[in-house]
């Protein structure tokens, strides 16, 4: 998994490549709580290379959301292939946060 | 958990071998990844070793089919509850999404407490090509 943090505007663009599962999950939430730490509160997950996720990745997504929450925060997504979105849809996540087609619609939920 | 990519390169290099479609694979996948890590994490808490065996194969009318063996201690994971998934990022908790995936991903799962140990067959039903 490779995981790369660009600041566009008043957010922070997370985009994920290859697999988050129970290996690697754990690598992805400690990165971006860092950088919530570091007062990065808005986020654009881009899923467009996300190949495979498993509960740990969801898991993972889950909690640095109520991290973000917390601290007035949050985290929205985009670029999801057709596979990844069932499994956010089956576990409700679609619900819960909102999901865009591009990057730049997914940024445009930040601009005020 | 480093024995995760020796089980999942087994079974996923049998699958594609089977010509098993690339939607399937995922499914599959997800669930191997979902069982052995709760058996790796949940089912020798006492003891610290244990084995876990895993067999699959492919069947005449087109199911493939997965076979999860542990010695631990009893775990039937049908009999979980799904979590609630109507509820918010703030009261949502954290387990049970990995069951959860399990059952809507595979098209079949049975368990079995057999003399001391776990047994879980799933069956993938793989969708028929129309020409």
């Amino acid at each position: 998994m490779e995981v790369k943090f660009d600041k566009q505007g008043n957010a922070l663009v997370v985009a994920v490549k290859g697999r988050m599962d129970a290996i690697t999950a754990p690598d992805f939430e400690s990165q971006c709580s860092n950088y919530i730490d570091e007062g990065h509160i808005l986020m654009v997950a881009d899923l467009a290379e996300l190949e495979y996720i498993s509960s740990a990745g969801l898991r993972s997504i889950l909690q640095i959301s109520k991290k973000l929450k917390q601290k007035k925060g949050q985290i929205n997504f985009c670029c999801l292939s057709g596979i990844i979105q069932h499994v956010f849809t089956i576990s409700g996540f679609d619900s819960m946060f909102s999901f865009h087609d591009s990057v730049a619609q997914a940024l445009l939920q930040y601009e005020r | 958990m480093e024995y995760l990519e020796t089980f999942r390169s087994y079974v996923l290099g049998k699958a594609e071998k089977w010509g098993i479609d690339q939607e399937t694979l995922f499914k599959i996948e997800l669930v191997l990844e979902e069982l052995l890590t709760n058996v790796i994490r949940y089912a020798y808490v006492d003891g610290g070793n244990g084995d876990v065996e895993v067999e699959c194969s492919f069947e005449d009318n087109g199911r493939f089919h997965l076979s999860i063996h542990d010695w631990g201690k009893p775990f039937d994971p049908l009999g979980r509850e799904d979590p609630d998934l109507t509820k918010g990022v703030n009261e949502r908790e954290i387990g049970g999404l990995g069951i959860h995936l399990v059952r809507q991903m595979a098209d079949q799962v049975s368990y079995r407490r057999e003399a001391n140990s776990n047994r879980l067959k799933l069956y993938f039903q793989i969708p028929t090509v129309c020409t």
